[in-house]
């Protein structure tokens, strides 16, 4: 029982990480129907940016609260990671819109090997560590093996809580969020209603990537450490999370991304740690054979 | 810079804004100096406490922005004007240029498979002995694992159209067919090839099994995660494969049992010449140029027959194909069948060749690889794809070697660290530059060559 | 010529479908009779498409039988259908844009290789054999596009598409061809090019059921007529006695006009 109790907790906070970078996949699918294969990538770079910035804050500037330099450190990271995506799309993706469908899929997968070299290039190969950050934990649940959440995990749920209620508001009730829907319906009659399509859609990067720097700074203070190849694992497993939940469904990468995040955690602690990845991977797999509208997503009816 | 003196009185003069060129550039230089910022004008270094810390590198950051901020102007003041001008006077179309076309199409495969056959000697006469070693190892073998494995995929994903991100997969099947069955049942090479091959394709159709309903990008991921699954396997099942540590000493192929090696029944005592790695390197080199050659013979007459006239109806239109009478689950388990097959033999010839497999070999970025080949080559044509591979291998290849950048940027600039970025870099490129690959127009297809020229038989029959 | 009103090549009985909760085509029944050209007309969205893919195995029925030649194949995959003869064009037209005129209509018998008998064996011998290259040439020369063989579709005209798409689906001899809405976006002599394949085609033996918008044309070509609305049979007579149908008309008004119907208002 307590293992599981523990096993929840653990599991929710990933669940909240991979959920976060779970909607940059399906807003991206929803609104050009292009799996953004970077967009894992995009999360590590993130990552590192966090990391930069937390150094900064730390060893030059010497600021010792930490709630604050947390705060200042995801602001950063959301705006340097929201540039970065909104470059990527308007260099390697928006050219090829309306080319031949395999174009943009392939180009995602060269800005992702080029990303991930990237960083190994300019911050070399090895794993970079920072010192653990709020340590204390509290005890929820006393017996043989005291279940504890920690303070990380706290900041964590918080910080994705808040965020995905901004990212709600932004999408159901702001006139971004209409043209959004707009553009997922039909691109060509939202030019005709006055809606700028490009704009929408870099738009829909840049928010994607906020929300991936959002995770990629709960990675880092989570793990405290982060390496060049964080990317394509964390990734493949938000992309899962997406599928799982109904690919272009928003509420669906959240509850995806939980589900992916608990399944992981319950499988290292009941079977086997080695095999977890193997269970993402199968996970993805099934669900796209079996269950390929997910589980809040609508099914595609196929024009014949 | 604008009304160029040559043109012609009557063609419309372009007119450039310096201005504007300097407001863009101004605008993309702020760009890439908030971009590079944190990952290149910072540097993460681990201290003797294996504490992290910064480094600053503001020259490193500012040349990037300087460098991007000049390609920028160089585009504004004369890419984009030249590119205006000719929109608006088209160049007359050159009689010399598009013979010299027609004729590099006619005779640049003939060549190219020349060349590739005397490649080896001729290395051997320039270089000699084992300096020639490494280009034919590195360059010649490398290159055609590579232009056989995207032949392989080319029926996968050029003619069926099914898009295979877990190709490597296969190609892991037939490498440790090789090596388990090798060095367990001490079978040789030429036996254990026609297998890995079979063991290679019944893996496609097993796996292809699953994916048959889906398209596009989710049998791109689904195949991804197939391949992950397999590399997984490999990895954690550590009494079958060894794990991460990987099998060494895998038996290497022998010509009619003459092993390559220095003893006495070896192949430069039999011959008697004087021991060295050359023979067995060239050996290598043409059995996996017969090989590659072998996919490309099977795909081009697989290609005229009913079972390739399906795959390519398939890749076009699923239920326009099943409305013509073709059954779409044969015709894609036969296309992942075949593909996983040439695989299998590419595989089984890696594990020979190296000695030592491990899970390493066998990634997502082997699989990213070969696509791009494809892609690149141009989906569906023979000779892009081996371009392609020349290129993309070749290329890299390349970075390995260019020791003469140390001169320009300092004794510890590793080239080969770039391979992969610049390798990214030009996926990115040539997709921008050329959605439909190198080779983006289609060869004529064999039958309707061979169409007219049967149709000319009738008609001298008829009369004559 | 057979006897007489005899046994229909196709004989759709009750035949119902449903996506969900829609009911696209419910407890419908027509014929269609060999060297005969039925139509099948109704307004946007009557089920007319619907019925095709049902007809052809596309889509799986929820209830009822399609008898072909006498015999059910409503359980058949659809290209086990194709290989027995009953073929079809597309609304929208479905070719290989990258491909050759020859290489399209080359691929209307590459499922009939592998049905033969002979099989496996067959399927082994390239496509390009003198045989094949004759009939392909037989079936262009019919709708009147030998002198584009060699012509990536793509290259192609759009209205001259429509009789690629004709002579795929004629190459390999079959004994009931669907035709959707064929003459979208031809020009009249086109349409009159078409008018006249048709009457060929259907004299050779075949069964013809044309889907049509344009009751001006089914007035030309067809005797029997049977119009759908909301996925129920709602006529069958002469095109004649359908434009006075007061069902008929009541379906069509609003939506466009009822004769002389070039819908130009449609897509």
């Amino acid at each position: 029982m307590e293992v599981f109790v523990q096993q929840l907790i653990n599991g929710i906070t990933l669940g909240s990480i991979y959920g976060l970078i779970a909607i940059g996949y399906t807003m991206v699918f929803g609104i050009i129907g292009m799996v953004n294969f970077a967009h894992g990538d995009v999360f590590m770079v993130s990552a590192f940016v966090a990391l930069i910035a937390l150094l900064i804050l730390t060893t030059w500037l010497g600021m010792s609260s930490v709630a604050l330099a947390l705060l200042i450190v995801l602001v950063v990271a959301m705006v340097f990671t929201s540039l970065v995506n909104w470059v990527i799309e308007r260099i390697a993706y928006r050219p090829l819109r309306g080319s031949f469908r395999l174009a943009p899929l392939i180009s995602a997968i060269g800005m992702s090997i080029f990303l991930s070299n990237f960083v190994q290039v300019t911050q070399g190969p090895r794993n970079k560590p920072i010192p653990p950050l709020l340590r204390d934990v509290i005890v929820v649940m006393h017996g043989d093996y005291d279940v504890t959440v920690s303070y990380r995990q706290l900041i964590i749920w918080g910080v994705t809580a808040v965020l995905l209620a901004i990212f709600w508001y932004l999408v159901s009730k702001t006139a971004l969020g209409r043209a959004q829907r707009a553009c997922e319906q039909d691109q060509k009659m939202a030019a005709l209603v006055g809606i700028d399509v490009d704009r929408t859609i870099s738009i829909t990067f840049v928010i994607g990537a906020a929300l991936a720097a959002v995770a990629g700074t709960m990675y880092l203070m989570y793990y405290g450490v982060v390496s060049f190849s964080d990317g394509f694992v964390p990734g493949i497993k938000a992309f899962t999370a997406a599928v799982l939940g109904g690919i272009g469904s928003l509420p669906g990468a959240v509850i995806g991304g939980l589900l992916i995040g608990l399944i992981e955690t319950m499988w290292s602690a009941y079977f086997s740690i080695d095999y977890k990845d193997v269970a993402a991977f199968s996970i993805l797999a099934i669900t796209l054979i079996f269950l390929p509208q997910g589980l809040l997503g609508r099914p595609e009816v196929e024009k014949v | 810079m604008s009304a160029p003196a040559a043109a012609p009185a009557s063609t419309a003069t372009v007119h450039v804004n310096i201005g504007r060129a300097l407001k863009d550039t101004a605008i993309t230089a702020a760009i890439a100096f908030a971009l590079f910022l944190p990952l290149i004008g910072f540097k993460t270094v681990q201290n003797m406490r294996n504490e992290l810390e910064l480094e600053t590198r503001l020259a490193l950051l500012l040349t990037f922005v300087a460098i991007i901020a000049g390609a920028k102007l160089f585009v504004s003041l004369v890419i984009a004007p030249w590119r205006e001008r000719r929109a608006l006077n088209p160049a007359p179309t050159n009689a010399t240029l598009a013979k010299a076309k027609t004729l590099l199409a006619h005779w640049f495969t003939p060549f190219a498979l020349g060349f590739a056959v005397v490649y080896p000697i001729l290395i051997f006469t320039v270089t000699g002995g084992t300096g020639a070693l490494k280009w034919v190892d590195n360059f010649g073998i490398q290159i055609l694992i590579y232009v056989m494995l995207g032949w392989g995929l080319n029926i996968v994903v050029g003619l069926a159209g099914l898009l295979d991100l877990g190709y490597v997969a296969f190609y892991a099947v037939g490498a440790y067919s090789y090596t388990l069955l090798a060095k367990e049942f001490g079978l040789s090479f030429w036996i254990l090839l026609p297998l890995a091959g079979f063991l290679s394709a019944f893996w496609g159709v097993l796996l292809g099994f699953p994916v048959l309903r889906l398209r596009g990008d989710y049998l791109a991921i689904v195949t991804l995660a197939f391949g992950e699954i397999v590399r997984l396997i490999l990895i954690n099942w550590v009494s079958f494969t060894n794990g991460y540590a990987g099998i060494s000493g895998i038996p290497r192929p022998t010509l009619f049992g003459i092993p390559f090696n220095a003893n006495d029944d070896g192949f430069a005592a039999t011959f008697g010449l004087e021991f060295s790695p050359i023979y067995r390197s060239m050996f290598l080199y043409y059995v996996i140029l017969a090989l590659a050659l072998v996919t490309a013979y099977v795909t081009i007459r697989l290609r005229q027959l009913p079972v390739g006239r399906a795959w390519e109806a398939l890749r076009e239109d699923e239920i326009a194909c099943r409305s013509l009478g073709i059954n779409t689950t044969n015709t894609k388990l036969t296309a992942f069948a075949m593909g996983a097959m040439f695989a299998g033999f590419a595989g089984s010839f890696f594990a020979a060749r190296q000695g030592f497999i491990s899970p390493e070999s066998f990634t997502f970025l082997e699989s990213a690889t070969i696509l791009s080949i494809v892609v690149l080559g141009g989906m569906g044509s023979q000779i892009g794809v081996a371009v392609a591979a020349v290129a993309m291998i070749g290329g890299t290849e390349i970075m390995r070697d260019l020791d003469f950048l140390k001169y320009f940027f300092g004794s510890d600039f590793d080239p080969t660290q770039y391979r992969m970025l610049l390798f990214g870099f030009a996926m990115v490129l040539i997709m921008i530059w050329k959605p439909r690959g190198l080779v983006g127009t289609r060869e004529p297809s064999a039958i309707y060559k061979e169409r007219r020229t049967i149709l000319g038989s009738h008609v001298k029959e008829g009369h004559g | 010529m057979s006897k007489a009103p005899a046994a229909p090549v196709l004989r759709v009985e009750h035949l119902s479908m449903r996506f969900g909760g829609l009911v696209a085509v419910d407890d419908l029944s027509f014929s269609a009779a060999r060297g005969d050209i039925t139509a099948l007309i109704g307004p946007n969205g009557a089920g007319k498409s619907t019925l095709v893919a049902c007809i052809t195995g596309v889509l799986r029925i929820d209830a009822g039988t399609i008898r072909f030649q006498g015999n059910g194949v409503q359980n058949l995959p659809a290209h086990r259908r194709a290989r027995i003869g009953i073929t079809r064009t597309f609304q929208k037209v479905r070719l290989a844009d990258q491909l050759t005129v020859y290489e399209n209509v080359v691929a209307g018998l590459a499922g009939h290789w592998f049905a033969n008998s002979s099989g496996w064996l067959r399927v082994l011998r390239p496509l390009s054999t003198r045989e094949a290259v004759t009939t392909v040439g037989q079936a262009l020369e019919r709708v009147g596009l030998s002198d584009v063989s060699g012509t990536v579709v793509k290259s192609l005209p759009f209205g001259r598409r429509h009789f690629v798409e004709i002579a795929r689906a004629i190459v390999s001899g079959p004994k009931l061809l669907l035709l959707d809405e064929p003459a979208t976006g031809l020009t009249e002599p086109e349409r009159e090019r078409l008018s006249q394949l048709v009457r060929d085609i259907a004299a050779l033996g075949c069964a013809i059921v044309l889907i049509e918008h344009d009751l001006e044309l089914v007035g030309r070509l067809c005797d029997r007529v049977t119009v759908i609305n909301h996925g129920r049979r709602i006529f069958t007579g002469t095109p004649a006695a359908a434009q006075n149908d007061p069902a008929v008309i009541e379906a069509y008004l609003g939506v466009n006009q009822l004769i002389g119907g070039r819908d130009d208002a449609r897509d």
